[in-house]
């Protein structure tokens, strides 16, 4: 979050130059990352079986922000620069402050699935129709920080013509080649026009096209539109669905929603690893928000690699991506390890704490992988060389 | 898609064609044919639901909660409109001998020596919901062996015939697959030919199989040959990478899952394509149904039950039932025409409707020569210094052991294919659950008593983890010939279904060729365990006198009792009953699928199929509803004249 | 619930599953298994039995100490952790629980499903769920843990005390037929109502195959 921080405090502006552009989308990609903890945190707290139709609604947003975070990656590498997602700034230490917003806002946390946590989602997503005009020449929403950028990309094509501004290699962009099963068409980004679509479509299923809730799928992936991200959560939030006239300013008039609250692990979500410390000896917890930092921060070093001239390897980051989840719902389900907490009903929980030595542990492993596979565009995909981690110890 | 429409909206319609069944054939000729401008109307007998993103959810979740993971465990139960399931037959226990030793307690009335144990599914995408997705195409040396085997019926075409058209099945259903390895087994004849996408990866117990016994000299003793065995990876109707070369170097771009999108785009290995995939990576006849233009409109709910006669040999349209409950058979009839009427409602279904409708069967082989793959399912341990081999990971099975499919020895035993199984133990045994209850010892024993032995705790785990660990399943799927006294039947008098529609009557059974194609993998299947030093598991024997379905005693000259049990698995290939051919004397239907009795009457499907073959037969059966498709359109362009209807773009909202 | 806590009740179920605290309350399910083998065991017969596990578990010779009826119910609730599934019992055991209920398997929800143990004891994952992403099925898989690795872990241990009716270790590279399931005579058959393999006889596919090694 490092370039995010730095650039909110800067205060509004487009950016003017290529280098400025650059560190804009370096920061947009650290945005769009900053989210994704918080709603897999939302969703994997929500106990099994349950609470079907918030599951798969926040599901959805995480997917499309995997989108988000890939679609700005391409543009950094559109326009000559290199995504770096793998080094301990690039994590926000949560609760973290949300850049490109109102000071005013409160702090991003980590929330079991709670009407606290969908108020967190909404402060997150909340479209640029719906921020009172605020005093001064501050941030005041994600939309607008994107704005900003189309404003300033537009500007620098002006300025020194497409070809000067659009000097990536076309071999860093990831397509739908390597990014699927995700929220929408990862596509390359070649010049303004693709650039200006990508930017569009981060927006828009975001905040929703046009003063609407609903996103803007049909126009670009020739799908149906759905609603965008706040739409989705405030569903959640209020329990009633939005009917097909709803707009941003009306609460939502369609059926009630089953969503039960109670259902849900409760969490600190403040909690780390260090607190878990304490119980090594009496409880497992500690050693696995360990191993999940582990697996995240190789999860972030393939896609860093993915990013950096090797789109192919996406194909590492996905199983990664998978493992994650299946380790982030087992430490929400286990109990607290400090006794006190436990018996108030506190479950553990990830913690999403990345520091140097995550990164150096992770790279053996990363670097044996990478050299495993063909990378190679065009090429199958094998992962017969591949090393899988063994996941479970014995009792 | 247009949704799907209620029934009535069609009643005393006319179309250009009508459609029995949206599985993959009805789905593959009404896209063409709607491609085309014609008005299509299709009509499945079964529910709708999957071909939304909440209704497909919900198919999984039935699908784990059932305790019998079943092809049709993610659907549930249609009065109406029964099918078939696996879950229907029963052994019985301390059989009389000379007599069947199972009884049929389901939708189809078994009279035969030997179970027919092949199910089918009646919904929207038909068996196409719950298929593995393997489709081999079929090798010249298949559609021949009468003349060059002396066994079976021939083809009145060839594999030459059907290249373009296999082609054109695997752009559709969007395959995965190394054209390279299908040239060298010589069923790719195109030297240019690549599948749209990459094969999809070969599993580490492919790669474990290879290194073991790759190479390796085979005996089969019934054939009195020997193989040189190697894989061979499987082509497969399931998501991968695409593969850049496709089509002149255009690519391919993955079709996902329906009512979900950008989503299902590449196989994640749920390990569960059969019954269902969660991803809905694995292609489904619903992908091709969401591209149905505006003039093809789809009812559901809605049986068939009779095809009408019109004036001289034509036919003129359909009468069908509708109902609302699936539980509660309450129907009302109905009748719509058209220009031609393509039934494409399984082989067993067009048969019934067929015997029923009193159509088509001048040469009294409508029902006859109903086939399948006996499949015989060996089981064996692989060493224990190997270590785990992974199994219950990825597709079905990604690659098998082609050799034995091949030659002269087809004249001696039925041919078959050996697939290596990716899912342990799970059709033989139950595995992996099987497994849990038998270490435990939990159930009791044969009278019913506590049992005496089995492990918990730490060495529960570690005997698990071994023992399942190492499971290596070899399905040979035997390859049955045409026989006439196979045959689907109807009797209306005695055997009806909740509606009132007669219920299929099979008389089935294996003839010595195929039983002995059934021997011969068997043995085969031994001498690659030991080859490979795993311990084989194989054995059919009755268990406290209840012998298993599909299980029969081969006389042998060489074991100690001159007998071994053996026993076979349907495949899920249901075939034969309305056989193509030149003579229409002999057969039903000619190479276009067209009757040879009426000229606007179309039977369609695996039902057409004069021998079966060595391969999955899915592909098959789609080349040929795609080859029937093109002479449907001309036969519509030269009824209406040079006239041809000028494609419809915009889509028709029929209220559902 | 019967006095029974989530903590007892997991703690206790450690030693039947040979799986750790965390990996039992990482299924989620532990509230659900507990209500369910109460409500089919009884809740009366269901604290007599706890009563009867823990002192077995405690007893040096293990649950060998346990009645045939609570043996079966041990049983049961491991099958339960292991599969999702409530097995059918043994009938003499389920007539001697006068148990209300059928005698038949049936899965907890489709959850128990997904979560079931018996993925994790080979690093699988259950069929339909969690996929591990494409092309991981051709990676070797880790290796499951050897012999001596878990007797090294069960040291403090009684020995035997895990095992019913058997005096040694099961060897693996011997696997009696006994702890094995037979073929499955037909689908319906549910996975605990599959009857052990049959002793091996001397001729056929066994004989051959000791030809073709020597």
């Amino acid at each position: 979050m490092i370039t995010a921080t730095e650039l909110h405090a800067q205060g509004f502006k487009p950016p003017r130059t290529i280098e400025e552009l650059r560190k804009y989308l370096q920061a947009a990609i650290e945005v769009e990352h900053l989210t994704i903890p918080v709603y897999m945190t939302g969703m994997y707290t929500i106990r099994p079986d349950t609470n079907r139709l918030a599951y798969y609604a926040i599901r959805s947003v995480v997917l499309e922000e995997m989108l988000h975070l890939t679609l700005a990656a391409n543009l950094l590498n559109a326009v000559g620069g290199k995504p770096n997602v793998a080094h301990p700034e690039f994590v926000a230490e949560y609760p973290a402050k949300l850049p490109f917003s109102s000071d005013e806002l409160p702090l991003i946390g980590l929330r079991h699935f709670s009407p606290k946590a969908l108020d967190t989602f909404l402060t997150i997503e909340r479209p640029r129709s719906l921020v009172p005009p605020e005093e001064g020449e501050g941030w005041t929403s994600i939309g607008q920080f994107y704005a900003a950028i189309a404003d300033g990309l537009r500007a620098l094509v002006e300025e020194k013509g497409e070809a000067a501004v659009f000097t990536g290699d076309p071999a860093r962009q990831v397509g739908p080649e390597d990014f699927y099963n995700s929220g929408g068409e990862a596509f390359p980004i070649a010049g303004l026009k693709s650039a200006l679509t990508a930017i569009e479509v981060i927006s828009e299923q975001g905040e929703g096209a046009d003063d609407s809730i609903w996103d803007s799928d049909d126009k670009f992936f020739g799908e149906e539109r759905q609603l965008a991200h706040y739409f989705r959560f405030n569903e959640i939030r209020t329990g009633r669905s939005y009917g097909r006239h709803d707009t941003p300013r009306t609460p939502p008039s369609g059926p009630l929603l089953d969503v039960t609250w109670d259902d849900a692990y409760k969490i600190h979500g403040d909690s780390k690893v260090a607190d878990y410390k304490e119980y090594e000896e009496t409880s497992r917890v500690y050693e696995e928000a360990v191993a999940f930092n582990q697996c995240y921060a190789t999860l972030l070093s393939y896609l860093d690699s993915a990013f950096d001239g090797w789109p192919r390897l996406m194909c590492l980051a996905v199983p990664t991506m998978l493992e994650l989840g299946d380790r982030a719902e087992r430490l929400y389900r286990n109990p607290h390890p400090d006794p006190a907490l436990a018996k108030k009903g506190v479950c553990a929980s990830a913690t999403f704490e990345l520091g140097v030595r995550h990164f150096d542990a992770a790279r053996e492993q990363v670097e044996q992988n990478i050299e495993a596979v063909d990378r190679t565009p065009g090429a199958p995909i094998d992962l017969s060389a591949a090393t899988m981690q063994k996941r479970e110890q014995f009792a | 898609m247009n949704g799907t429409a209620a029934a009535w909206d069609a009643d005393r319609r006319r179309y250009d064609a009508i459609i029995v069944g949206a599985g993959w054939s009805g789905s593959l000729i009404a896209e063409r044919l709607g491609a085309k401008g014609w008005q299509v109307l299709v009509l499945e007998a079964g529910n709708g639901g999957d071909e939304t993103w909440e209704g497909h959810l919900d198919a999984v979740r039935t699908f784990h909660s059932a305790v019998a993971k079943v092809p049709n465990s993610p659907y549930r139960r249609n009065t109406a409109a029964p099918s078939p399931d696996v879950l229907d037959l029963a052994p019985v226990r301390d059989p009389e001998p000379g007599k069947p030793e199972f009884t049929a307690n389901g939708y189809l009335v078994q009279q035969g020596a030997l179970p027919y144990g092949t199910d089918y599914l009646r919904a929207l995408g038909g068996t196409g919901m719950h298929w593995l997705g393997a489709v081999p195409r079929m090798h010249a040396d298949d559609f021949g062996t009468d003349t060059d085997y002396g066994y079976g019926r021939d083809w009145p075409i060839g594999a030459e015939d059907l290249q373009r058209h296999y082609a054109e099945a695997e752009r559709a259903m969007g395959v995965a697959g190394d054209a390279d390895e299908q040239r060298k087994l010589g069923v790719v004849t195109d030297p240019d030919y690549v599948y749209p996408m990459h094969g999809i990866p070969q599993s580490h117990i492919d790669d474990y199989c290879q290194k073991r016994v790759g190479g390796h000299e085979i005996h089969d003793e019934v054939a009195g040959e020997t193989y040189t065995i190697n894989i061979t990876g499987l082509p497969q109707a399931r998501n991968s990478t695409p593969d850049p070369r496709y089509a002149g170097g255009a690519g391919y771009r993955p079709k996902g899952a329906v009512g979900l999108a950008n989503y299902g785009e590449r196989c994640v290995g749920n390990a569960s394509c059969v019954p269902i995939c969660p991803v809905q990576a694995r292609s489904t006849p619903l992908r091709i149904q969401a591209g149905f233009s505006g003039s093809v409109t789809v009812a559901t709910r809605s049986v068939v039950t009779r095809v009408l006669r019109g004036r001289g040999a034509y036919v003129r349209g359909v009468e069908y039932r509708t109902y609302g409950d699936p539980a509660t058979p309450v129907s009302r009839s109905y009748t719509a025409e058209a220009d031609v009427v393509v039934l494409a409602a399984h082989a067993i279904e067009n048969a019934r409707l067929l015997l029923f409708s009193e159509l088509a069967n001048g040469s009294d082989q409508v029902g006859r020569n109903l086939m399948d793959h006996p499949t015989m399912v060996a089981w064996g341990l692989t060493a224990e210094a190997d270590g785990n081999i992974g199994p219950f990971r990825g597709p079905g099975h990604t690659s098998g052991w082609e050799e034995f499919r091949f030659g002269d020895a087809r004249g001696t035993r039925a041919p078959f294919r050996i697939e290596i199984g990716n899912w342990g133990w799970g059709w033989a045994n139950g595995a992996p659950m099987s497994n849990v209850a038998t270490a435990l010892g939990v159930g009791g024993d044969a009278a019913g008593e506590v049992r005496d032995k089995g492990i918990f705790g730490p060495e529960l785990r570690r005997f698990l983890g071994s023992t399942i660990g190492r499971q290596l399943q070899l399905q040979c799927a035997v390859e049955q010939a045409a026989d006439p006294e196979n045959r689907v039947t109807i009797d209306p008098r005695k055997h009806r279904d909740a509606m009132g529609n007669p219920r299929p009557v099979i008389a089935y059974d294996l003839d010595e060729h195929t039983r002995k194609g059934v021997y011969a993998a068997y043995l085969v299947a031994g001498r690659i365990f030991a080859e490979m030093g795993a311990q084989n598991r194989t054995d059919f024997r009755p268990v406290g006198g209840l012998p298993p379905l599909g299980h029969f005693v081969y006389p042998t000259d060489d074991s100690v009792d001159g007998e071994v049990h053996l026993a076979y698995h349907g495949a899920g290939h249901g075939a034969g009953t309305h056989v193509m051919g030149a003579d229409r004397s002999t057969s039903v239907v000619d190479s276009h699928q067209r009757t040879h009795d009426h000229p606007n009457l179309y039977a369609v499907g695996c039902g057409s199929m004069p021998s079966i073959g060595t391969s999955n037969p899915t592909v098959t059966m789609a080349a040929l509803a795609l080859r029937s498709a093109e002479r449907i359109h001309q036969d519509l362009a030269e009824l209406h004249g040079a006239v041809l209807p000028r494609p419809r773009t915009q889509k028709t909202e029929v209220p559902a | 619930m019967t006095g029974i806590s989530e903590q007892e009740f997991v703690r206790t179920c450690v030693r039947l599953t040979g799986f750790t605290e965390y990996d039992l309350y990482g299924t989620g399910m532990a509230g659900l298994f507990l209500g369910t083998a109460r409500d089919q065991v009884g809740e009366d017969r269901f604290a007599v039995f706890w009563a009867a596990l823990k002192k077995a578990l405690d007893d040096p010779q293990g649950l060998k100490t346990l009645t045939p009826t609570h043996l079966e119910a041990a049983r049961a609730l491991t099958y339960l952790w292991y599969t999702g599934a409530w097995p059918r019992l043994a009938p003499a055991a389920h007539a001697e629980l006068r148990r209300q209920q059928a005698n038949t398997e049936f899965m907890a929800a489709p959850a128990a499903y997904t979560e079931g143990l018996v993925w994790r004891t080979f690093h699988g994952h259950p069929a339909g769920a969690k996929a591990p992403g494409f092309g991981t099925w051709a990676a070797k898989p880790p290796d499951v843990p050897a012999t001596g690795e878990a007797q090294e872990e069960q040291a403090e241990e009684p020995a035997g005390a895990y095992r019913v009716g058997m005096e040694e270790p099961v060897a693996l590279d011997e696997v009696p037929h006994d702890l094995l399931p037979a073929f499955r005579a037909s689908r319906d058959i549910a996975p605990s109502e599959v009857p052990t393999a049959r002793a091996p006889e001397a001729d056929g596919a066994a004989q051959q195959q000791k030809e073709v090694r020597a």
